[in-house]
């Protein structure tokens, strides 16, 4: 053979190890050999050492024709529980036990239940943080009862509970950032000694065979991932107007003329944080919201000027009221939700470094200035409630 | 192993050939200096032997003379 | 003796340094590992106290500008002399090639493929890169422009996609770590990613250059790779916090945190197309750099016969260098810029004032 021959024959022949080499063959997976993982569940095992796993699996194809259950339509999730020590051996034995085997990049949630997460959470998000199938924008959500039965759950909008979940609280998340925590989040919060970390609290409500998602509000874990309380949902929305960054919601007052229920447009609030010469540490919100009129009811002897300026009178009350409850009851807490001590570390490191050890001590004791501007910009449609007195026109 | 060497002779082949038909003297040698030691690594490795690392060993020769964070 | 006669222009010379200093972009872990939020300040420090460097490089250039630097050492250091030296920087050149060849392979599997094993990657990678190497320079930097340029678009959009997600509180607080950090963090930058431009010595005898394009090129190349790293450096510490530290590679946690809406999300495959882009440059040219070396050590011009088997030997090297990814970040951090010091600053600041002298000398006597 010549040796141009030889030489063209070798290098087709690289060429085409090259591409069997490059396409990946020793990871390819072929579809009808995985399972797709929507949703995993962490709860508390009867025996202390272990945990039990609940993992969610999307069907990818619909179950063989012919075959339907009880229900008339093919069940289109399944449920696989494991109970063993660690989650990688939970998952391993799901693996072990099965004919496909799970891949976790479209998981849509982690729930785990309240009771777990009262003995500390880190070590399970160490275990999905360090698998590289992992997507570290999982949401993670606390349920006040069973993880398994959330999953289990049939909700009449979506058929897997683990997708419903995860768009239920992305629709929230149009409220404000601050209510879809990721598991980045989560960890990032737990990373520093300072901030509280918190997650989304939900619960399932039995309607007969109606299924509903209640989202309760959230639970607060201490610095060690251990759940030590929760706010509801009236209190989460003082955790959330003092965040800032609020773009949607309701404000509700009731005052001696009548009832009045707004919209939220914006609210934002410019945070300070300093230590007073007592060494005390002081907090001052600033609050600046923007709200519509969206319910009028009473107020006959008002004129529409007097209305507004008794009206935002009313919401600044309000929101003062809602706001200052929530940063006490975190106070008593001993929770730093709101990452004040981490503005501290960050506009004043050198005083911070003094505090850190006793942050939490220094947290309940601070003192906390709150001021609220409400601005009134429209009415709605109309401008006066029914009830209204036909007066003067408004200036 | 039957691969490693299959690969390493073929390596020979495509190269050292024209350099023997070059009759180059240097080339040839330059060849020799880095086939050689790559055909000992690759068997050492292939048997999984330990082989000490060069670059760590100059990275110890660093930290002991007390150049190290 | 000119051991490649290939030619390339000096915009091609200008972006295989911009390709070159990008692809430290995104292995940055060593250093943001050490200064964590201030690392952009770093960079900025390193950019600064590097200039005086790429002065040393450029006036080697210049006043050596059909030599190599094989060539320059045994020329201002005499014969022996000047071969042990030329050793140390073959060692030098294969040791740089080798690395960058157990990052790919590691970080690939890393990210992508993760049950292959990274000599295949290896392999393969070296494989397609000897073909570049057997056809010189001109090869090897032709699509220098491509990357870079391919490179820095999906930078850009990579960085608009996250613009949601950016709190640039996480830059606070500054200037407060120990002083330590700041002077180990800039000696990290300068030595890794920037001193390795020292191979450019090698590459200089291909391009035709006079002392003003020589400044351009060089200059523009460092300065267009340095707001590459920067404008990474400070999305990564943007998005992810205090979360910085924790991974291997923050570039690819950033990428995979894009989302906007549900298209638009598990973006991180775009980081594995970037990786070994830029990564395959780069090791081609450490490639191509070190046979050239071998080849210039033993005169001899056949350099295209000696690349299989200078590839074979720079698999086999890498496979060798470190036993896991841990103690090759532990080096990196904190041995290896000392060991790199002399090789990037010290010797060829030596070989400029000897080569100076000698050249007044020879003036002198002409």
């Amino acid at each position: 053979m010549s040796m141009r021959l030889f030489k063209k024959t070798a290098a087709l022949g690289i060429l085409i190890s090259i591409l069997a080499g490059f396409s990946g063959c020793w990871d390819s997976k072929e579809i009808d050999t995985i399972q797709i993982v929507t949703g995993v569940g962490l709860d508390k095992a009867e025996n202390d050492e272990y945990v039990d796993i609940s993992i969610q699996i999307a069907k990818t194809s619909p179950s063989a024709p012919g075959t339907k259950d009880s229900n008339g339509n093919g069940d289109s999730k399944i449920i696989l529980e494991s109970s063993k020590q660690t989650i990688l051996e939970g998952v391993a034995e799901l693996n072990l036990n099965n004919s496909r085997s799970p891949i976790f990049h479209h998981n849509q949630v982690l729930l785990i239940s309240a009771d777990l997460a009262k003995e500390g959470i880190t070590e399970y998000l160490d275990a999905f943080m360090r698998d590289r199938e992992a997507r570290l924008e999982v949401l993670v959500v606390i349920v006040d009862g069973e993880a398994k039965e959330m999953l289990q759950a049939d909700f009449e909008q979506e058929k897997v509970s683990g997708i419903f979940l995860r768009r239920t609280i992305r629709l929230l998340s149009n409220v404000t950032p601050e209510y879809s925590v990721r598991m980045i989040d989560l960890a990032s919060r737990l990373r520093d000694e300072s901030i509280s970390p918190v997650a989304t609290l939900v619960r399932l409500e039995d309607n007969d065979d109606k299924k509903n998602l209640l989202v309760e509000g959230m639970a607060v874990f201490d610095s060690e991932g251990k759940m030590i309380g929760n706010i509801d949902a009236d209190e989460m929305r003082g955790y959330v107007w003092a965040m800032g960054k609020v773009e949607q919601g309701r404000v509700a007052v009731e005052c001696e003329y009548g009832r009045a229920a707004f919209q939220i447009i914006s609210m934002d609030c410019k945070r300070n944080v300093k230590l007073n010469e007592k060494g005390q540490v002081n907090v001052s919100f600033d609050v600046d919201a923007t709200l519509n009129i969206g319910e009028l009811r009473g107020f006959e002897n008002l004129t529409p000027s007097e209305l507004i300026s008794h009206l935002i009178e009313e919401t600044e009350g309000e929101i003062e009221d809602t706001i200052k409850g929530t940063f006490q009851s975190m106070q008593d807490l001993g929770a730093d939700i709101y990452g004040v001590g981490l503005d501290l570390k960050r506009h004043h490191p050198k005083q911070w470094d003094k505090l850190k050890d006793r942050w939490e001590d220094y947290f309940s004791e601070a003192e906390l200035e709150l001021d609220v501007n409400v601005r009134i910009p429209g009415t709605g449609q109309i401008k006066k409630s029914l009830e209204m007195e036909d007066g003067e026109n408004e200036s | 192993m039957l691969v490693l060497l299959l690969v390493f002779a073929l390596i020979a082949l495509i190269d050292f050939g024209p350099l023997v038909r070059k009759k180059s003297r240097r080339g040839m040698i330059g060849f020799l200096t880095l086939f050689t030691p790559a055909l000992i690594l690759a068997i050492l490795l292939r048997n999984k032997s330990e082989v000490p690392s060069l670059l760590q060993a100059v990275d110890n020769f660093f930290k002991a003379l007390g150049f190290s964070y | 003796m000119r051991v490649d006669k290939g030619l390339i222009t000096g915009n091609q010379f200008m972006f295989s340094i911009i390709c070159f200093i990008q692809s430290s972009s995104l292995l940055t872990s060593f250093l943001t590992s050490v200064t964590l939020q201030d690392s952009w300040l770093i960079v900025i420090f390193g950019a600064i106290f590097f200039i005086p460097v790429i002065f040393i490089y450029r006036e080697i250039m210049l006043l050596f500008p059909d030599k190599n630097l094989i060539q320059i050492l045994d020329e201002v250091y005499g014969p022996i002399l000047g071969k042990v030296f030329g050793i140390i920087y073959i060692w030098f050149f294969l040791s740089l090639t080798s690395l960058n060849v157990l990052d790919l392979g590691d970080f690939t599997k890393l990210t992508i493929m993760h049950e292959t094993p990274s000599v295949v990657l290896m392999i393969m990678c070296v494989l397609v890169a000897s073909i570049a190497v057997r056809h010189g320079i001109g090869l090897v930097t032709k699509y220098s422009t491509f990357f870079s340029v391919t490179v820095s678009c999906l930078l850009i959009i990579s960085v608009l996609l996250l613009l949601n997600q950016i709190k640039l509180e996480n830059f606070l607080p500054i200037l407060s770590l120990p002083f330590k950090k700041y002077v180990q963090g800039t000696h990290l930058i300068t030595t890794i990613p920037f001193g390795e431009l020292l191979v450019f010595l090698m590459i200089h005898p291909s391009v035709k250059l006079n002392r003003k394009q020589a400044t351009k090129y060089l200059f523009w190349g460092f300065g267009l790779g340095t707001v590459s790293i920067l404008v990474v450096l400070c999305q990564n510490i943007a998005v992810l916090g205090n979360m910085l530290d924790m991974f291997a590679l923050p570039t690819l946690v950033t990428l995979r945190l894009i989302n906007l809406g549900e298209a638009l999300s598990r973006m991180e495959v775009l980081f594995s197309v970037i990786l070994i882009m830029l990564l395959f440059f780069k090791i081609s040219v450490l490639y191509y750099v070190s046979v050239l070396a071998v080849s210039q050590m033993f005169n001899t011009n056949q350099l295209r016969y000696l690349s299989l088997a200078a590839g074979a030997l720079i698999v086999c090297y890498a496979l060798t260098l470190y036993p896991s990814p841990v103690e090759h970040a532990e080096s990196a951090k904190n041995i290896t810029p000392f060991v790199w010091t002399p090789i990037e600053f010290l010797i060829p600041l030596l070989t400029l004032i000897l080569g100076k002298f000698k050249k007044r000398k020879q003036l002198k006597e002409a």
